[in-house]
C-alpha cells in the first residue's frame, strides 16, 4: 500500500513541477515519510537537475539516516535550520547549516547562493520542509513575509519550489493562506487518487 | 527555564529546544531496558502491556534517580527542567517544547535514536511512551501523558503532551495507545 | 540625460539599493558599534574596487596592521596578491603621527593640516579611487574643537572629491543607540550615512544596514539583515519585518 503511494506521489510531483513553478503540498503528519521518500526517490531519478533540500522539521542527519541513499547524490544540497539550534550539528559539506530557525533572511541568502553556483541550463528546484514547521518558530506574519519574499526571489531565478504544509487538528489560518501561494497544490491522502 | 533549554521568543510567543547531548551509560540503560521489553513482547506472543509495564518501570527508575523530589510538590513547569537536563538530554532526544505552563507541556520530538535506529519502530513507540510515562507519573501520581502523532505512523515528530493532572478522558490515554499499536506489533508475528 | 559616473561596491544588494553604486567622489560615513561590520565592509569595498583597476587606500587608527591582516585572511574576497601588488595600501596613520611628530593624543591646528596634506599627498601620489578612515571618530577625538573637526572632513572631503576618489569613514558609537557619530558633526559634512545596527528577534542578534543618506541618488531607506561569511563578506538581504 506504502509503495503504490509512494510511487502515485512521484508520478504527481514530477507532473506538477515540471508544469507549475511552486507547487504546494498539504499532508497529513502520518503521509510524511511516505512524501519524503517519494521526494528523495524522484532526485535520485534526476541527476541533471539541481535540488535544495532545505529541511526545519528534521536534522540533516536523520533525514539522510531514515531515507538514506543521497550521501553519494551530487545533484542536491541541504540547509539544515534546526540542527544548530539544537546544538546537534557536525559539519557536512553536502549540508549548510544555519544558526537558528528564525534566521530566514540568512535563509534566503543561503538558498540563492546556492543556486548561483548551478549552471544557467540546468533546471532549479528548491524544496521547504516545512511551512508548518517554521511557523512553530516564527511569527505567522514574518513567514507570510519570507514566503513572499522566496517566491519572488525564485521566480525571477526560474527556481521551482515545493512547499511542504502539514495539516493538524485545528487548521492553522495562515497556513492554508501561504500554502495556497503556490500555483498548484497537491493533496496528499492514504486513498491516493 | 535555562541551559538545558535554547529558548525562541518573541512577545507571548516562546518555545524552548532542548539541546540533547549523548552520555553513553544512559543510552546504554535504555538499551537494555527495550531488549528487556522486546524479550519479554516475544515470551508473551505480542501482549503490548509487557512492552508498557518495562518501560514505565525504567521511567520511574530515572525519575528517582536523576530526578531530585521537591518537598513541596511539583509543577509542570518546575519538573519539565530536571526532566530535560538529566534525562532528555543525555539520552540525545532533540524536542521542540511549545507550551510549558504550571499544569501541561506539550513537546514535539524531532530526533530519537530509539526511533531511528530500531527496527521495530512500534514497539518504540510503546516503549517511549511508557518510559516518559512513568517519568511523568513518579512526580504526578494523578497526571497523564497523551500522544499525538508518532513517527512509528510516518509523522516527523512524535507529539506528547505531559499533564499534571488527567481529565476523565485523559485516563484512557494509556490503553488507547496499548491497543493502536497491538495489531502492529502482533503482525510479524502471523 | 547625463550619465552619473557611480564607484560600484560590489555587493549586490546594495548596489541596487542606492541605484548602480555610490556617486564617485563622494564621502560616506560608515556608523556602527564595535563588532557591527563597519571592517569588513570597508575592506571589501576596497578588495573589490582593487578587481576593477582602482586603487585604494585603508588608514588604521584603531587597529595595528597585522591584526588587520589577520583578521581578513579568513575571508575568501581577500587577496594578498592585491595587498602586495600595491592595488590595496594599509597605511597605520599612528606612525604617520609619530613620522609628523604629532602629539599622540591632540592635534593643534597646524598638526591637523599637517596631516591632511599627507593624506591627500598619499592619496594624489597613489591615484587612489577609494579610501577608508578607520576610524574617522579616534581621528576627531585627536582634534580639540568641533571647528577643527568640521574644517577637516570638509577640506579632507573635497580634495578626494576633487581627485574622484570615494571616500569611507568609519563612525564609532555605542551599541544600540541611534546616533550617527560621537562628535555630532560629522554626519552633517559627510554626502552620505551608512548604519550598521542590530535587532533582536527571538533571542538572536541579527546585523542590519540601512542607508540613512545619499547624496546624488534615489537611496532605499530600508532596513536591511546583514550577513558576514569567510565565503561571501558581506551579504544584504531585506530585513523581515517584526513586530520588536
Amino acid at each position: 500500500m506504502a509503495n503504490t503511494l509512494i510511487d502515485g506521489l512521484k508520478e504527481r510531483i514530477s507532473k506538477a513541477i515540471t508544469i507549475n513553478q511552486s507547487v504546494g503540498i498539504i499532508l497529513p503528519g502520518n503521509n510524511y515519510s511516505d512524501l519524503v521518500q517519494a521526494l528523495f526517490e524522484h532526485i535520485i531519478s534526476r541527476p541533471e537537475d539541481a535540488w535544495v533540500y532545505v529541511t526545519i522539521t528534521k536534522p540533516y542527519e536523520n533525514l539522510i539516516k531514515q531515507f538514506g541513499d543521497l550521501s553519494d547524490a551530487r545533484n542536491i544540497k541541504f540547509i539544515d535550520c534546526i540542527s544548530r539550534a539544537a546544538g546537534i550539528s557536525k559539519a557536512d559539506p553536502n549540508c549548510i547549516f544555519i544558526e537558528s530557525p528564525t534566521m530566514l533572511e540568512k535563509l534566503g541568502l543561503e538558498i540563492i547562493n546556492i543556486f548561483k553556483e548551478v549552471d544557467e541550463n540546468t533546471d532549479k528546484y528548491l524544496i521547504l520542509d516545512s511551512l508548518s514547521t517554521l511557523i512553530i518558530y516564527n511569527d505567522p506574519e514574518i513567514v507570510t513575509e519570507f514566503f513572499y519574499h522566496l517566491e519572488n526571489k525564485t521566480r525571477a531565478r526560474n527556481i521551482h519550489t515545493i512547499s511542504l504544509a502539514i495539516e493538524e487538528e485545528g487548521a492553522d489560518k495562515y497556513l492554508n493562506k501561504l500554502i495556497y501561494l503556490n500555483d498548484k497544490i497537491l493533496k496528499v491522502r492514504d486513498s491516493f487518487i | 527555564m535555562g541551559e538545558p533549554f535554547k529558548k525562541i521568543e518573541s512577545g507571548e510567543h516562546i518555545v524552548w529546544i532542548t539541546q540533547p547531548n549523548e552520555v553513553e551509560t544512559l543510552l546504554k540503560r535504555r538499551e537494555i531496558a527495550f531488549n528487556v521489553a522486546k524479550g519479554k513482547l516475544a515470551d508473551s506472543k505480542g501482549n503490548a502491556e509487557t512492552v508498557m509495564q518495562t518501560a514505565e518501570a525504567f521511567g520511574r527508575g530515572l525519575s528517582a534517580e536523576y530526578i531530585k523530589k521537591k518537598s513541596d510538590g511539583w509543577t509542570i513547569k518546575k519538573w519539565i527542567k530536571p526532566a530535560v537536563e538529566n534525562i532528555f538530554n543525555p539520552m540525545g532526544i532533540a524536542a521542540t517544547f511549545t507550551k510549558i505552563t504550571e499544569d501541561e507541556a506539550k513537546s514535539l520530538i524531532f530526533r530519537c535514536q530509539l526511533h531511528e535506529e530500531s527496527n521495530e519502530p512500534q514497539v518504540a513507540s510503546v516503549f517511549t511512551y511508557g518510559f516518559l510515562r512513568g517519568m511523568l507519573l513518579s512526580a504526578f501520581p494523578n497526571g497523564e501523558l497523551i500522544m499525538g502523532s508518532t513517527m512509528a505512523q510516518g509523522a516527523p515528530m512524535i507529539e506528547f503532551t505531559f499533564k499534571a493532572n488527567a481529565s476523565d478522558k485523559d485516563r484512557f490515554e494509556r490503553e488507547r495507545i496499548k491497543n493502536f499499536f497491538t495489531d502492529d506489533i502482533k503482525k510479524p508475528e502471523e | 540625460m547625463v550619465e552619473k559616473d557611480l564607484c560600484t561596491t560590489g555587493i549586490e544588494e546594495l548596489d541596487i539599493q542606492i541605484g548602480g553604486g555610490i556617486p564617485t567622489g563622494s564621502t560616506i560615513l560608515m556608523v556602527g558599534s564595535s563588532g557591527s561590520g563597519k571592517t569588513t565592509l570597508g575592506m571589501q569595498f576596497l578588495i573589490n574596487g582593487a578587481k576593477q583597476g582602482e586603487r585604494g587606500v585603508f588608514f588604521t587608527i584603531t587597529e595595528p596592521l597585522f591584526k588587520l591582516t589577520k583578521n581578513m585572511e579568513g575571508f575568501k574576497f581577500y587577496d594578498k596578491k592585491l595587498i602586495e601588488s600595491g592595488m590595496v595600501n594599509l597605511i597605520d596613520l599612528r606612525i604617520i603621527s609619530e613620522r609628523l611628530g604629532l602629539d599622540t593624543e591632540k592635534y593643534t591646528v597646524e598638526d591637523a593640516a599637517a596631516l591632511l596634506d599627507v593624506l591627500k599627498d598619499i592619496a594624489d601620489e597613489l591615484n587612489v579611487k577609494r579610501l577608508i578612515i578607520d576610524s574617522i571618530t579616534a581621528l576627531c577625538y585627536r582634534l580639540q574643537t568641533k571647528e577643527m573637526i568640521r574644517d577637516f572632513i570638509f577640506k579632507l572631503g573635497a580634495s578626494l572629491a576633487a581627485m574622484k576618489c570615494t571616500t569611507f569613514l568609519t563612525s564609532e558609537v555605542p551599541p544600540r543607540v541611534f546616533q550617527y557619530s560621537q562628535y555630532g558633526i560629522e554626519e552633517f559634512i559627510a554626502d552620505g550615512i551608512i548604519f550598521l545596527g542590530d535587532v533582536e528577534r527571538k533571542g538572536d542578534l541579527i546585523r542590519t544596514f540601512q542607508v540613512i543618506k545619499m547624496r546624488g541618488t534615489a537611496h532605499s531607506r530600508s532596513k536591511f539583515a546583514m550577513s558576514i561569511s569567510s565565503k561571501n563578506g558581506v551579504e544584504l538581504a531585506p530585513l523581515l519585518k517584526s513586530k520588536e
